[in-house]
Order: structure tokens, then sequence, then C-alpha cells
């Protein structure tokens, strides 16, 4: 039984279903939305509300044992991926929206609340969450906040940092502490905005208050079928030259479509096509069919196969399905993948597709390629078998390629997945050491102790985790 | 004992084609109420691929345990982006590790009484003299626990079933268009005859000659669940034998009607019966999916309000959603919008009385949103659902009534069951 006595001071706070500990359970948890990295906790811990938060985490002081906050565990970087010894705190239990408050547009919630069942709630008000992650029926409030996720219609409402008014945060001692305002901007340093992005270094987030939009009065939403992807991503920039800024303005290429229309959602795609948009305009009626007119001369103007609008909600529900179960449906074509994240001007589209290519021929592996390509955010998902040995490190050098290819044409190495533990390394492309050490003093003032999430987000000396296929080695007490 | 475990070819692609995304989880109910990730389609197959690389042992009773609180619902296949059927690969598993947790009693129902479903008949006298008697729910609270009483108390059998009303052959008033064999089942036509005898007056109205032989038995599907794989093929052997394999069998269970389309591969690798399952399979309709494409006529008006709760086996297993609702609204009957109407009630075969607190906080969900729906009618189409949602009405307070699918149209068709299969409820034309 409880012989470890941490475990019992838990299960006294937490109760008997709020604790795990015993190998199977811990090995669920071994990993987040990817796979390819693995550790066991020491235990993992799913507490129901604030209170037994500030206390689990006083206790888990006290031991001086390390903490990883988790939400839905959906996360592609390895955020919430357990440390050696340490010990997962799931959000998940406290998933509740606690007050919406319609004249102001806000809502108070728990951070294990679900983005999609939180704007579900609000539209009953007429109003809506409005990062829109592809994991939005799965993934958490609060692993938003720590990724600062962005979705597809972050184009042009923002990522979820500009959605986030205040957090309540239980630091590693166990103390809590309100970050900004649930009324208007607080003067002084923006530690809300520090917090945003910081992926569980600095604290476990409990309860927030998130900005909520009105629901939009008029949407279009326009599929653009092409033969070749650079005739799509030409359609691309000059949608963008246009000056019409869409909501959204997607992109999949011909791996990713033959991927979702094996999927749950297939919308009908013929099988040779090269690439195919999907563009969405929001706002007042006549705004918005002025911009639907801009865009579909845009998109005539690219040799386009089919432009099709949506003439349904159903029908534009289920173009977007289809877009957003993309890198779930992937294990209809392979057994694994690893999905990159880079950001490039969008100018560079198509070069840095042809390098994508390139870098996949060289490693002999099939690249998809899905992207947010109105803020020029590519999601090249590189397809596997994990049982072929040596495939791992191919992908993983074949990853760091096309990363180093989006920094070389200006852009960056994340876009909105995060840097983890995967991206720890590559940190160095973009950051001098001098900046690093800036970040690494910051985040010790939030966490003196260093002890909420070691060992992700920035490069340290030595690595405390093994790289995949390696197994960290099962904590001691477990 | 740890048993090493291992997966048939089919269900270890289901295994890998899971890319641990993710997106299953908050529609899990189970995990809905736990928050627990063992408890989660994602958390079980990562125990599966646990208890197949030896990571995980067979006899771990936490593995055990998180497995055998799945209620099999494949709710999780419906969301799943990459399509991973995840009952293949949970019956196979449970077919390795056993019937587990199960009470006794429960282990020795299933063991002895469906594997010979008439014995199930035999039972149906002695069953309603000591429920008269009162002593039936001290007994069932004694052996099986409170929630096994309640679920007594909310349903009293009736006295005849439907095996022994119906013609064995039931021909319609005009030219039959064609024939069709009815499955009565065994929980339904001990529990609901009316159901089976709803479905035959139904069938016969849409023109069909009725075949009901008279040997058939229990199909399979809850020792499947449980994991009982060799007598479940035992039983599926039997039921082709009785039911043959010339035409649409048509079947108002949706826990039967999906095991039932899944013969061909439970029987594949028997070469006595893997052709005649396969023909067998393809001529399997669930009832809403068999009327759905007919002409029906004769509708009378009938004054409810009622909404349609999804059984997990009709909506997540086969994909059928809109052929109830499409029937519903011919009758004049449109549907009242109902929250998570597909999202699972907790009953599952005999998951309620394994696992009373989980699927209590399910149900109690369920019955809220019912509320909600402001119905005064509930029509479901399995008779593990409409058994738990009648416990659910009486033990949460909510007032309405809960159909069959085939009572409701048989009813908005003018028809009207005899005496001898229960009295109660009907819906009547006002
Ligand atoms: C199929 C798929 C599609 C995706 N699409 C997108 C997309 O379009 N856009 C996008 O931005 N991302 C996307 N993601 C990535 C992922 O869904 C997001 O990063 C999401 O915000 C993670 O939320 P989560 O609840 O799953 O967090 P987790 O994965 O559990 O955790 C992520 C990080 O947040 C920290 N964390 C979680 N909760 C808290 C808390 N309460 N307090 C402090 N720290 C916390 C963890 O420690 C970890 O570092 C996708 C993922 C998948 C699998
Ligand atoms: S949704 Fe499907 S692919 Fe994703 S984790 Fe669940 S079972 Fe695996
Ligand atoms: S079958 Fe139902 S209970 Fe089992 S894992 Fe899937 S969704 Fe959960």
């Amino acid at each position: 039984m409880a012989a470890d006595p941490l475990i019992a001071e838990l299960l006294a706070i937490v109760g008997p279903e709020g604790v795990l500990s015993s190998p199977a359970e811990l090995s669920v948890y071994a990993s987040d939305g990817n796979p390819l990295w693995r550790a066991l906790p020491r235990a993992v811990v799913l507490p129901r509300e604030h209170g037994e938060v500030e206390q689990v985490m006083a206790t888990l002081f006290r031991h001086g044992v390390p903490v990883v906050a988790r939400g839905a565990g959906t996360g592609l970087s390895g955020g919430a991926l357990p440390v050696p010894g340490g010990v997962i705190v799931g959000m998940n239990r406290m998933n509740r929206v606690l007050a919406i408050d319609p004249d102001n547009r806000r809502a108070l919630v728990e951070s294990g609340v679900i983005n999609a069942q939180l704007s579900a709630a609000a539209r009953a008000w007429g109003l809506e969450f409005a990062p829109d992650p592809s994991s939005q029926a799965a993934c958490t409030v609060g692993g938003n906040v720590a990724e600062n996720s962005g979705g597809a219609h972050c184009l042009k409402y923002g990522v979820t940092s500009q959605h986030i008014l205040a957090l309540e945060v239980v630091q590693a001692d166990g103390r809590a502490l309100w970050l900004g305002s649930p009324h208007r901007e607080t003067p002084g340093l923006d530690l809300r905005g520090l917090f945003v992005g910081s992926e569980g270094t600095m604290g476990v987030c409990t309860r927030l208050w998130v900005r909520l939009i009105p629901l939009r009065a008029s949407v279009e939403t326009v599929l653009a079928m092409f033969d070749r992807v650079e005739d799509a991503s030409e359609a691309v920039s000059g949608v963008i030259a246009s000056g019409v800024l869409p909501a959204a303005l997607e992109m999949m290429d011909q791996l990713a479509i033959a991927a979702v229309e094996r999927g749950t959602h297939p919308v009908g795609f013929p099988a040779d096509l090269g690439a195919v948009l999907l563009l969405e305009v929001d706002g007042g009626e006549e705004q918005c069919a002025e911009d639907t007119a801009d865009i579909l001369a845009q998109l005539q103007r690219r040799r386009p196969r089919a432009v099709v609008r949506a003439d349904r909600p159903a029908q534009r529900e289920l173009w977007w399905q289809n877009r957003k179960t993309a890198f779930g449906s992937m294990g209809r074509i392979a057994p694994a993948y690893y999905v990159q994240d880079g950001v490039i001007p969008r100018t560079a589209l198509v070069d840095v597709l042809r390098r994508v290519t390139r870098v996949g021929e060289g490693a002999g592996l099939r690249i998809a390629n899905v992207f947010h390509a109105g803020d020029g955010n590519l999601h090249p998902l590189i397809l596997f078998d994990p049982r072929t040995p040596g495939s791992v490190e191919r992908v993983l050098s074949a990853g760091t390629e096309v990363l180093a290819a989006c920094v070389e044409a200006g852009g960056a190495i994340s876009g909105e997945h995060g840097i983890g533990v995967e991206k720890r390394e590559e940190m160095r492309f973009m950051f001098s050491e001098q900046d690093l050490a800036l970040m690494d003093r910051v985040r010790l003032a939030m966490d003196p102790t260093g002890r909420m999430n070691p060992g992700k987000l920035l490069p340290t000396p030595g690595r405390c985790i093994d790289r995949p296929g390696l197994e960290a080695p099962a904590a001691p007490g477990s | 004992m740890t048993t090493r475990i291992s997966l048939s070819p089919p269900a270890r692609a289901q295994l890998d084609a899971c890319v641990h995304c993710g997106f299953c989880l908050p529609a899990c109910p189970t995990y809905r109420v736990l928050g627990n990730e063992a408890d989660s389609p994602r958390g079980r197959i990562a125990l599966v691929a646990g208890l197949l690389d030896g990571s995980v042992q067979s006899d771990d009773s936490a593995a055990r345990l998180h497995l055998s609180r799945c209620l099999d619902c494949r709710t999780c296949e419906s969301v799943c982006p990459s399509k991973v059927g995840y009952g293949r690969i949970i019956e196979d598993v449970r077919a390795q590790l056993g019937p587990g947790d199960l009470p006794r009693p429960l282990r020795w129902g299933l063991g002895a009484l469906l594997r010979r479903p008439r014995r199930l008949e035999l039972m149906r006298h002695p069953l309603r003299l000591a429920h008269r008697l009162g002593v039936l729910p001290a007994i069932v609270r004694r052996t099986l626990g409170p929630d096994a009483a309640a679920l007594g108390a909310a349903v009293t059998l009736p006295p005849a079933s439907a095996r022994s009303l119906l013609p064995l052959s039931l021909t319609p008033a005009r030219a039959p268009r064609g024939q069709v064999t009815l499955l009565l089942g065994c929980v339904m036509d001990l529990v609901f005859p009316r159901v089976n005898w709803a479905t035959a007056a139904v069938l016969a109205r849409a023109g069909f000659a009725v075949r009901t032989p008279r040997d058939q038995g229990c199909c399979g599907a809850l020792h499947l669940h449980a994991g009982e794989r060799a007598r479940a093929r035992e039983l599926a052997r039997s039921l082709i034998d009785s039911l043959g394999t010339e035409g649409p069998v048509v079947v108002n269970s949706a826990g039967c009607s999906s095991a039932m389309k899944g013969y061909g591969e439970l029987l594949a690798d028997d070469p006595a019966y893997a052709q005649r399952a396969l023909r067998f399979a393809q001529g399997v309709r669930d009832l809403a999916e068999f009327l759905d494409p007919l002409p029906l006529s004769g509708w009378r008006r009938l004054d409810l309000r009622l909404t349609y709760a999804d059984p997990c086996h009709l909506a997540h297993a086969q994909g059928i959603r809109e052929a109830p609702r499409r029937l519903l609204a011919r009758a004049g009957l449109d549907p009242l919008p109902l929250a998570e109407a597909d999202a699972c009630c907790g009953a599952a075969g005999v998951y309620n009385l394994v696992h009373p607190h989980i699927a209590g906080g399910i149900l109690e969900r369920k019955i809220e949103s019912v509320r909600a729906s402001g119905a005064d009618t509930l029509v479901t189409a399995n008779p593990g659902c409409h058994l738990q949602l009648k416990r659910g009405a009486v033990r949460h307070g909510w007032p309405g009534r809960v159909y069959h699918l085939a009572e409701v149209l048989a009813a908005a068709m003018g028809e009207a069951p005899p005496e001898a299969l229960g009295g109660g409820s009907w819906p009547q034309i006002p």
C-alpha cells in the first residue's frame, strides 16, 4: 500500500481516487500528445479544487519533489512529459466554468476546463472563447495558457495571450497569487503576460478570467482546390497582399488530404489534388460579401481546379472537422507521425516547402504538410514506423533540418506547440547565450528552487530525460 | 497468475493506428466521471500496449480495474480521427483476462442462463412470484447489492414472452412485399416482450411477412463484452443455424445487431462457418435502419413531447443516428433536441451492477439532460438502455415515460399489444 510517506500524505489531501501510484497507472501518463518521449512519474495527483492544489504543492515542496502540471496531455513538444522522480499534477477534475459575465464579455473558469466546452457554455450568451486550436475538443484552457496556443482563427483574433485577463497561480511552495486583473490593464510589470507561454515552469494555474468575443454575425467559408501546391501557396500570398484579413486561411497538401479523407470526416476531395485551401471571412454582412468577392478573385487568378463556397452551416462544419482532424487522422496512413511547428515569412512558403520535400527525400521519409498558411505557421508531419530500427533518430534529425530551414528563411522554431523538451536545444538557433541566461534568471525569480517542470523550455547543460527508445529509469519510490 | 496477453492481427492493427492525440478523452463517459486518464480510451490503449510488451503484468490489479471499467460503448470510435477500432482491442483483451471482477451470481447468470436462453424463460414464473411475494428484492440486494435491487424495482416482468404469443410466421394484411426474420433476443423477450410484439406489428404493417423461429437463442453480445469469446462463438453458430442465411434478419436491440454484424469476423477462422457467418452478417439490419427507406403509412397522431437518446451500439458502433429520428418525425413526433444525446447512459450490459458508482454518475448526467429537454417521453432502441433509463427516471425523479422506438411507431400506427405482454403504459391515441 502507501509505503511511500509522500503518497500517504497526498492521499490524505485528495482521497483515494485522486492519487495514482501503481506502475500500470503511471505508464498511462508516460507521455503527452507526442509519444516519442516517455518517462514515468513517481505519482499522479488529481485535485478537485484550488485549495487542494495549494495543499498538494506545499506537500511536494516539503518533500523537495519536482512538479509537472498536466492538462489533457495533447501537447506536442513533451511539455507535460514526466520528469523522473517528479509528480504530475493533473488538472482534469477541475473542469468547471464558474461564472460567465456576458455584460463584460468574460468568464471565470477552472484551468482544466476543455476549450470547446468553454465555448459551448459561452455560446448560450452569444459569446465564445476565440483561441481554437485544432485539438480544442480535448485540450484544456490551462494547457492553452501554458503553451500560448494558436488556432485557425487566431490569424484575425490573436493567440491565447490576447484572451487572458487574469490568472490564479499556485507557486512551487504552495502559495497562491493572482496575476493580472479581471477588470482592466494593470500598471507595473505584466506578470500575466509572462506566465502565458511559460509551459508550466512558473507554477500551476488553477483558475482564470478569460475574455470572450461575440459570435460572428456573418461568416463565409470557401474551399479552393489546386493541382499544384505552388499555385495554392501563391494564392495565399495573393489573398494577403490584397489587403483582406481573413479570419482563417488553412492549407493541406496531397498526403495530408489522403489522411483526412480516410478519417472520420471525409469531404470527398479527389485523390490527385495537389493542395487545398480553406478560407473564412467574417464580420458585418456587407464587409463579409466584399471580402469574399476579393478573395474569390484572387483565388481564380492562380488556376484553381475548383472553388466552392459553403452553402449551409453543416457543410462549413464538415470542412472544419476535416481540417481539424488532420494530425489525428495520420494513423490512417502511417503508424506514427512527428509534427514540426516552424514559422516562416509567407513570402518564403514556396521555397521552404521545396526544402521540406528535399529533406524528406534525403531521409527516405514521407512528409505531409498542414499549415496555418495565413500566418506562415508550417506543420510538416513526418511519417514513420517506430518499430523500424533507427527510424526515430532519422525522424528527429529530419525535424531539426526542417526547423533550420525555417530559421534561415527568417522564421522561428515554434508557432504554437511550444518548446517543451523537444526543442530546448533548437532554442540556440534563435537566442544568444545572453538571451537564454536572462530567461533563466526570470524563470528562477518565479520558481527559485527550479522544481516547476525542470528540463523543459530552456536548454540545460546535460540531459535529465532520455531521448526516445530509452525509457527513463523508474523513479525512486515507484 | 500472469499470462502473456497477445492481440489477433486485426486487433493489433487497430492498436497501431492510435497516434496518441487524445481527442477521445472528453468523449469517454468513464473519463468524464473520473477525470483519470487510466479510465480513458487513450489510457486503456496504453495499458494494453503495456500488457503486450510485458511492461504491465496481466495480474496487475490496477490495470485490470481500469480495463474492466470500460463500458465498451464505442463512443471513442465515433470521435477518433484515425478511426481506431477500440472495441476490437478491448474484446480481445477481455477474452484473455477473463471475466475478472464480475460478482459470482452474475458470472453464474451469464454462464448458466444465457448459455441456454430458454432457461431464462423458465425463470419467468418463479421470478414473478418471488417479486409478488417481495422476497426477490431482498435476495437481489443480498447477492448483487442495492443497485441491482433498484433496477428490479423499476421493472416488473410481464406474464408472457412474445416468443409464446407471436405466430411462427406473421403475415401482413395485403400480399407481402417480402419476408424478414425477427431476432427475439434474450433480455428483450424476458423483460420487454411488448417491444418484440411491436416490432413484428410494425414490420407487418410495412408489408413484410415476419418469421420468428422458436429455437433461436442468444446472440452472444453480452458474452463478447464480458470477454467470453469462446461462448460467444458457440452462440453465434447456433443462432446462424436457427435463423438461416436467406435474408434480412431484423434486430430491435442495438447491442445484438452490432454484435451480429460482426459474426463474419468472429467466425472467420472456423472453416465450417466462415462463409455462412459472413453471409448472415450481411443480412443483419437494425430495425431503424431497415424501416428508414421503406414507405410507411397509416399514422395517427400521438400526443407526446418526446426526445430520443442514442444507444451507443447504434450510434457509435453502427453509425446509425438519423434513421430513428427520421422515423419518429415521419410519425409526426419530431424529437426535441437532447444535449449529449449520444452519450452513454451507463447501462452497458451488466456494467451498472459491477461498477454502480461510475454508472450512477453517468446515469444522473443523462437524466438531467433529459429533464432539461422538456420532453415527457424518452425513446431509445436497446433493452439495456431501456432498463437503465427507466431506473434513472425512478431514481432521479423524472416523471416521464421510457419507450422503445418500436413501441412508439406501433402505437402511432394504431396498434395496441395484448394484455398478456404486461399492462401499464402504452403510448395512447388521444
Ligand atoms: C491533433 C492535435 C492538434 C493540435 N492542434 C493545435 C493547434 O492547432 N494549435 C496549437 O496551438 N496547438 C495544437 N496542438 C497542441 C496542443 O493541443 C496544445 O498545446 C494545447 O494547448 C495543450 O493543452 P493540454 O491541456 O493538452 O496541455 P498538456 O499537453 O497537458 O500540457 C501542455 C503544457 O502546459 C502545461 N500546463 C498544463 N496545464 C497547466 C496549468 N493548469 N498550469 C500550468 N501549466 C500547465 C504543462 O506542464 C505542459 O508544459 C495540437 C495537438 C494535437 C494532438
Ligand atoms: S482519438 Fe484515436 S488516435 Fe487519438 S488517442 Fe484516441 S484512440 Fe488514439
Ligand atoms: S468504449 Fe466507451 S467507456 Fe470504453 S474507452 Fe471507449 S468511450 Fe470509454
